[in-house]
């Protein structure tokens, strides 16, 4: 795609907060909003903290939410409509003061050439019922851009999955273990990857 | 319909029950099993004899000492069976996982250099991607544990296990069990 052609797409982040970090590198891409998501999940957790560790645990949420904010990304072929045809990104109730655009769930007439053609998911979720798991049943695609975790809940007569790069090649065993049968499939270590990747159900 | 209000296991190692069903019906029993044995009700413990069966209401404690479950594991299941015609059952589990947590943070210091209190790290995987991988297996358990999944339930425990217990100090490995003030109980 020649740049010219390109329209610019502002992936948020899964969870879509303001204070998102993304440091993209030949497309890997790092957020500290997982971590602080973790940080979250840890002081509303009942372990019980020292009071040493909870000072670290602060400490480490302030560098990380005051760290620049950089939105990630992306170009399409086409340009989206908001809240139309094509799907959400992000999700973030702030984002249009964050100059971000928002749009909504996925129709349900979208398709494979859709999605591969005119927008870039933004993959791993918090939630599994968010976009890229409706996406994922309707085709077979997403984009790991903002890579973290996936969780996608599959049909019970679903007993194989396989994932492909964008050259077609076969790369489920580079995923580890963690392709379980029945009603989720989780591939965690998406957590290093990057570029596009297509799902395969049989 | 068999309403769990309470499944905990106190720090002395009791089992404390609080159930509930309809108006004008009783509890009628009350299974549990330990972590590997769900399902099998020849290797179920049976503490039915605990139960009052006199109101639709039952809180019963089993003492410790009384308390067949294996407590140095995670998660054990229990079964609440009512008088009623239909939804008559009531299954869920009790279920730790404190010790995940503590090693999620201990990783979380040590990727960000924060001076990691036990020094949690795996050989060979980045220490950052070690709590967000804990993360993803603790919101997977949760979600299959919602599912009523249990041989995901066992799956996510194992690989959880395995990742605390791969790191080089097993970190968070050795510190608690079923009887940590943090286990919470689930019905499905």
């Amino acid at each position: 795609m020649q740049k010219e052609d390109r329209h610019r797409v502002v992936l948020l982040s899964s969870v879509g907060k303001l204070y998102n970090k993304f440091v993209t590198s030949g497309g890997l891409v790092e957020s500290n909003l997982k971590f602080l998501d973790i940080i979250d999940k840890l002081k509303n957790s009942c372990l019980e903290i020292s009071k040493e560790d909870k000072e670290k645990l602060d400490l480490l949420y302030f560098r990380l939410k005051n760290e620049d904010s950089i939105v990630c990304e992306t170009y399409t072929k086409e340009p989206l409509k908001p809240s139309t045809d094509f799907g959400l990104i992000g999700g973030n109730t702030d984002a249009p003061k964050n100059n971000v655009i928002y749009y909504k769930p996925p129709a349900p007439n979208l398709t494979i050439e859709d999605i591969k053609n005119n927008i870039a998911l933004d993959g791993p979720r918090n939630n599994p019922t968010h976009t890229s798991m409706t996406v994922l049943r309707q085709g077979y695609y997403f984009d790991t851009s903002s890579a973290g975790r996936l969780i996608i809940e599959i049909d019970h007569n679903v007993s194989r999955i396989r994932i492909y790069n964008v050259l077609g090649m076969d790369i489920t065993n580079t995923f580890d273990a963690d392709i379980i049968k029945g009603k989720f499939v989780f591939i965690s270590n998406l957590i290093l990857t990057s570029g596009k990747l297509y799902l395969k159900f049989n | 319909m068999v309403l769990v209000h309470e499944a905990k296991i106190l720090i002395d190692g009791s089992l404390l029950m609080v159930v509930e069903t309809s108006q004008n019906n009783k509890i009628q029993s009350l299974v549990v099993w330990d972590k590997d044995d769900f399902g099998s009700y020849e290797k179920s413990h049976d503490l039915s004899a605990y139960l009052s069966k006199t109101s639709n209401k039952e809180s019963v404690l089993i003492p410790a000492e009384e308390n067949p479950l294996d407590l140095s594991v995670d998660i054990v299941f229990f079964e609440v069976v009512s008088s009623e015609d239909s939804y008559n059952q009531a299954r869920g589990a009790i279920y730790s996982l404190a010790r995940y947590y503590k090693c999620m943070m201990d990783s979380l210091f040590k990727e960000h250099d924060m001076g990691s209190t036990s020094g949690c790290s795996i050989n060979g995987i980045n220490t950052g991607s070690i709590a967000v991988l804990i993360d993803l297996l603790i919101t997977s358990f949760e979600q299959a544990l919602l599912a009523n999944d249990m041989e995901v339930v066992k799956i996510v425990l194992s690989r959880l296990d395995k990742v605390c217990k791969t790191s080089t100090d097993g970190c968070g490995c050795n510190s608690t069990n079923l009887t940590d003030p943090c286990n919470k109980f689930k019905q499905y």
